[in-house]
């Protein structure tokens, strides 16, 4: 193993003292993110919210409602047309009958609501009402709207707690997005989860009181009936249209920036990265063309060893290539912005996990393109044409493919990954697993393939 | 005497793409003996650095096997690897990496390293002469001092065999004196065992202990040079031109009467260029060049000029194969 260390080292050597190769390697990929990120991340979130506001979508609500009895207290309640009216910006008039209580009373709202910076839904979203579930997916699919957010005619049955029904029933609004406009969709998620949220919490709340109740049956009427009850218990439903404030910057309530250099960097890192990973690969071939890949095969070293060598040094340039790029937007992002910024998130462990499963998948696919290529210069083509591939169905070049085709990029799971940190989602298992299996297959691939053609002893 | 490379059977096949098979090596059986230097001479494509390929471990034999040191290449592939240093045709060195550097990296490759490995390295500069400029890379290098640091890294780790394939290929003539008189050194000096391997004649001559004429794949000669000499025939050939316009039947008549000559007869040509050349055997070719002159003279054919031709390598090839090495 020290030997595979002693190859990967002189091709680092190699690698890290031609100063043409740094050249290419880590100031083209910088200046080109720093240029896409600056011109069109200023367009993306500078200047009065730009794209990130009156961003279409279908609003289909076949919500029956339900009727509320409490104490002889009636009154009818439709969630449905509660968020179809906090995403229209229409508000909750007609959706709550019986509940009276003046939203701008809500302490918890009234302090969420407004401030600088900060823009409604109403400036968000450009929705449009619809009756036909047919008519919005068409829509969608015809990239008229982003999304269409289809709310079932179960959902205030579901939603429902009460004496007789204390838990609620699992429900789902259904968003049918369109892979054109991830952003976009990914905005109406985040919305529609906050607006969850305060579903949940105002059912739960109610769903503990009536099991504390439970026990003393005398007391319920007079709770319910209570004016302390009906102010408390409305202000968390009425909650919904002031607690969903979308923040210039961010989705929703949760604290979300996501820097336009890292839109454009994460994919740019992840497309330079196999670029690097092709080349780096190919070193093999020159090697075996030069004579130094015999000669080193003639020293008392196994084959496998003179190749984990050389496939150490592709995965290392790799994720020295990607980190020294994270680093570089980070610093040009604290430049414009005038003060020290951290653009890809808090978690650092995660931050070079995700570093090191792009760098394994990347080098991993590079050592495939090489190994499948009988010359430096074929590796070149194949490994360009993989690359280009990957990045379009990655989303690299500004439009998302089919699902199908992005879940098969390497691009898309490194991008993503590094977008989802920024995001402060730290929800990047599944992405560490997908690039570090595709290192691992695309690896042990290569691998073969490399053995075949110089022959192991 | 302990031979420390035996070959037996040792066979090379390939098949084309059009599915067609190619014998590269067909069944050698050799025996290189311990502090000699030993050179495989054949044409171009005749499977010399097929065998060396194969002795050396790079391509695994389709049939037979080599033992180096008593250690199987296919079966102790490492231990047998251990033995031998290479040095191969191709300049097989990083020119972004100093003759140092390149150095140090293959002895690291040998299992060397610290103090060890330092001194190994300063002593291999030596040998190649190339102390003043170990740090410069060797991108920078002449062809000749490539060859000579390609010849060093095969010396590093002091190999008891070292193979070395047609070093001298493309370098300028000051630069093969110096890589033919380090082979020497390495026989002379340090007690190497030597495998040689090259098309030039001269070389094979000039270095060897024992040489193997290889061609198509098949050894055709083995022994020590006198005996290679021996079976190449022990005349002289003396060759005459004379001008087209003189040449006559009788004048092989008047060659073959003169004291000393065996035979005479026209050498074919294929070009007409107004001349025709007459090869005279002869035992001791000089001694019978001036009874050859006053032949002519007295024929009254005037001789434009006389080459004298030894036996050699090339001559006992040609006599074996009907072609010349250089072919």
């Amino acid at each position: 193993m020290r030997k595979a260390f002693i190859i990967a080292y002189k091709d680092l050597y190699t690698t890290f003292t031609d100063r043409n190769l740094i050249l290419l390697m880590f100031a083209a990929p910088l200046v080109l993110s720093a240029i896409i990120g600056v011109t069109f991340g200023g367009i993306a979130v500078g200047g009065g919210g730009g794209a990130l506001s009156d961003i279409p979508v279908a609003i289909v609500n076949l919500d029956e409602g339900v009727s509320l009895s409490f104490s002889g207290q009636d009154s009818a309640i439709n969630y449905g047309a509660l968020i179809a009216g906090v995403l229209s910006g229409e508000g909750v008039g007609g959706a709550v009958s019986g509940l009276s209580r003046d939203t701008a009373d809500c302490p918890a709202a009234a302090a969420a609501e407004g401030g600088e910076g900060t823009m409604t839904l109403e400036q968000l979203l450009a929705p449009v009402m619809l009756t036909s579930v047919e008519e919005a997916r068409r829509r969608v699919e015809a990239d008229e709207v982003a999304a269409a957010v289809i709310i079932p005619a179960s959902f205030s049955a579901d939603l429902q707690v009460s004496p007789v029904k204390p838990a609620l029933t699992p429900v789902s609004i259904e968003v049918y997005s369109s892979p054109e406009r991830p952003i976009s969709a990914q905005i109406i998620r985040g919305v529609l989860d906050q607006i969850g949220a305060q579903f949940a919490a105002g059912n739960v709340t109610l769903s503990a009181l009536i099991a504390s109740l439970a026990s003393d049956p005398l007391r319920i009427s007079s709770v319910f009936n209570s004016s302390a009850f009906n102010e408390g218990i409305g202000c968390v439903f009425a909650g919904v249209s002031s607690s969903v404030v979308i923040d210039r910057q961010s989705i929703s309530g949760a604290e979300v920036v996501i820097n336009p250099l890292v839109m454009i960097g994460a994919a740019q890192a992840v497309f330079f990265g196999l670029f690097t990973a092709n080349g780096q690969a190919s070193s093999i071939i020159i090697e075996r063309k030069n004579w130094t890949l015999q000669r080193l095969l003639i020293t008392p070293t196994p084959a496998v060893i003179v190749l984990f060598g050389k496939m150490l040094a592709v995965f290392i340039v790799v994720a020295v290539q990607i980190l020294f790029l994270v680093v570089g937007l980070t610093l040009l992002a604290s430049l414009l912005g005038g003060s020290p910024q951290f653009i890809w998130g808090t978690n650092i462990p995660g931050l070079l996990a995700v570093i090191a499963a792009t760098a394994l998948g990347t080098a991993g696919i590079g050592s495939i393109t090489a190994a499948a290529a009988k010359s430096a210069e074929q590796a070149g083509v194949i490994g360009s044409i993989v690359a280009i591939f990957s990045a379009v169905f990655g989303g690299a070049f500004g439009f998302m493919p089919p699902p199908a085709l992005a879940n098969l990029s390497i691009v898309y799971w490194g991008a993503d990954s590094f977008t989802r940190l920024a995001a402060g989602n730290n929800d990047i298992l599944l992405n560490l697993l997908v690039m570090v299996l595709y290192g691992a297959v695309t690896f042990a691939i290569g691998f073969v393939l490399f053995r075949s053609r110089i022959g192991d002893r | 005497m302990e031979s420390i490379v035996r070959v037996s059977g040792l066979t090379k096949t390939y098949t084309r793409q059009d599915g067609s098979v190619v014998q590269a090596v067909r069944g050698i059986d050799l025996d290189i003996y311990r502090g000699e230097v030993f050179s495989l001479l054949g044409p171009n494509g005749a499977g010399k650095s097929t065998t060396i390929s194969m002795i050396s471990g790079l391509i695994p034999p389709t049939a037979g096997d080599a033992e180096i040191g008593g250690h199987s290449i296919t079966r102790e592939p490492l231990q047998a690897k251990a033995l031998i240093g290479v040095v191969p045709q191709e300049v097989a060195l990083y020119p972004m990496l100093s003759a140092r550097r390149n150095l140090d990296f293959f002895g690291r490759m040998y299992g060397l390293s610290g103090a060890e490995l330092s001194k190994r390295i300063d002593e291999v500069l030596d040998v190649i002469d190339l102390k003043d400029r170990q740090n410069d890379k060797v991108e920078t290098f002449s062809g000749g001092m490539k060859r000579r640091v390609n010849i060093g890294v095969g010396l590093l780790h002091r190999p008891q065999l070292i193979y070395m394939d047609e070093p001298t290929v493309g370098v300028d003539p000051q630069s093969r004196r110096r890589i033919l008189d380090t082979v020497l050194r390495l026989r002379g000096e340090y007690g190497m065992t030597v495998l040689y391997t090259t098309h030039l004649m001269e070389e094979a001559q000039e270095l060897s202990d024992r040489v193997a004429i290889i061609d198509n794949g098949a050894i055709i000669a083995l022994g020590t040079l006198m005996e290679l000499m021996s079976q190449a025939g022990e005349e002289d050939i003396l060759v005459l031109t004379v001008a087209k316009e003189r040449a006559n039947d009788s004048i092989v008549g008047v060659l073959q009467a003169v004291e000393g000559v065996s035979r005479a007869q026209i050498e074919p040509s294929d070009t007409d260029n107004g001349e025709v050349k007459y090869a005279v055997y002869a035992r001791l070719g000089r001694r019978a060049l001036p009874g050859v002159l006053t032949a002519m003279n007295a024929a009254g054919v005037d001789v434009m000029s006389v080459n004298v031709r030894e036996p050699d390598l090339e001559t006992l090839f040609l006599a074996l194969t009907g072609r010349a090495l250089r072919e």
